[in-house]
């Protein structure tokens, strides 16, 4: 029976290496069926973090061959299985263990984000247009993988000063609902440092649910903060008037 | 709790959990016979004796062959009362499908299984079907006869 070589990523917060592990190929196999088979075979200590199967819970984040992927969905055929399939864990993200990190950072973020508020006395109608626009941001699943991708937070660990795309897109989806009643540019400026993105569009190429994440939530978004905060025709018309900014 | 981890021999608890499914899959899967059920209990009795010397590897930190060791007792509790109480019922209704007793017996509709833990098994037992309340009743009465949804 052909098999496939995968090196697995050991270890926890003190330290850890690439272990390697053999299993039988089968048809349809993905990432996530080899590292059960290591489980109950081989390794029953082996952690990974997963639920759903079927790439809609977000749990099984990791990064394979070096790219971050859901390991559900990651077909073994669509691999090269001439070498060995590296799988590690987020990077950055702190490890707990093996595969598993601890995301909760995302959580953090996420409770800082100004909540849907409904425009009052308003008619709740609006165009099929306007709910597919939001639609797109609300397949989010939050796997992470964009948070985990983006250079901002995986290179350079800007955590305190970037929201991350994730929550970009969140932040998308209020900001263009027909609905709310909110403007949260000074948010995106201020909390969510909109502007440390340099659109490289990693976060697009990774997300699973293939939200188009920097061209539609996060430029536009930007261009929000800029027609409020930076436009010098607005700056003037607001001094002359004594209108404040947003 | 820990002593899975203590023991220095003893089936782990992956091959366990795969013996498992594999003889509720083939035994007490969708169509059932009194001599299958039977051999199914056999072989889940025969398992619940085998995860108590089950033993794991590595430390408490985020280990699922710890979980599954835990969580097997619980599998094996299930499985028996499934295997038990599909026994007890001979009949086929709904999902039960019997193939030695192929059609519905109006004594068990009025009955429901009850499946009691009973020291280390589990014991089933047939009780009447509780009345439907009142409030519920009237509304199933009332329907057909052209209440506006």
């Amino acid at each position: 029976m052909a098999e496939a070589v995968l090196h697995v990523y050991r270890g926890d917060a003190s330290g850890g290496r690439l272990q390697e592990y053999k299993v039988p190929l089968e048809e349809g196999m993905v990432v996530l069926d080899a590292i059960h088979h290591i489980q109950g075979h081989q390794a029953p200590d082996l952690a990974v973090r997963w639920n759903c199967k079927a790439a809609k819970c977000g749990s099984c984040s990791a990064e394979v061959n070096g790219k971050p992927k859901l390991l559900c969905k990651t077909r073994m055929d669509a691999l090269p299985l001439d070498a060995p399939i590296v799988v590690q864990p987020m990077k950055t993200f702190p490890i707990v263990k093996d595969l598993v990190t601890d995301v909760k950072w995302n959580y953090e973020v996420n409770k800082k984000i100004p909540a849907f508020t409904p425009k009052q006395n308003a008619e709740w109608r609006w165009k099929q247009e306007d709910i597919d626009r939001v639609q797109e941001f609300r397949k989010c699943i939050e796997c992470f993988l964009c948070q985990d991708v983006c250079h901002v937070l995986r290179s350079h660990g800007r955590t305190e000063e970037f929201a991350g795309p994730r929550f970009l897109v969140r932040v998308a989806g209020l900001e263009m609902h027909p609905m709310d009643s909110l403007n949260r540019t000074k948010f995106l400026k201020q909390d969510a440092g909109i502007g440390l993105c340099n659109i490289t569009k990693c976060c697009t190429e990774v997300c699973p649910e293939e939200i188009t994440i920097t061209d539609n939530a996060i430029i536009p978004l930007k261009e929000r903060v800029v027609d409020d905060h930076y436009d010098p025709l607005l700056k003037l018309f607001r001094l002359v008037t004594g209108g404040k900014e947003s | 709790m820990l002593q899975p981890f203590e023991r220095s021999s003893g089936p782990d608890p992956y091959s366990i959990h795969r013996k498992l499914q594999d003889s509720m899959q083939s035994l007490v899967g969708i169509f059932r016979t009194e001599e299958d059920l039977a051999k199914g209990i056999a072989a889940v009795l025969e398992l619940k004796r085998e995860a108590k010397g089950v033993r794991v590897e590595g430390s408490r930190a985020f280990n699922p062959g710890w979980h599954l060791a835990r969580d097997l007792t619980n599998m094996l509790l299930i499985s028996e009362a499934i295997a038990r109480s599909a026994l007890l019922r001979k009949e086929s209704r709904g999902a039960h499908a019997r193939l030695d007793y192929p059609n519905p017996d109006p004594s068990f509709a009025t009955v429901n299984s009850v499946a009691t833990r009973d020291g280390e098994g589990v014991r089933v037992t047939q009780a009447p079907i509780p009345k439907m309340p009142d409030e519920l009743r009237s509304l199933l009465e009332l329907e057909p006869a052209g209440v506006k949804c």
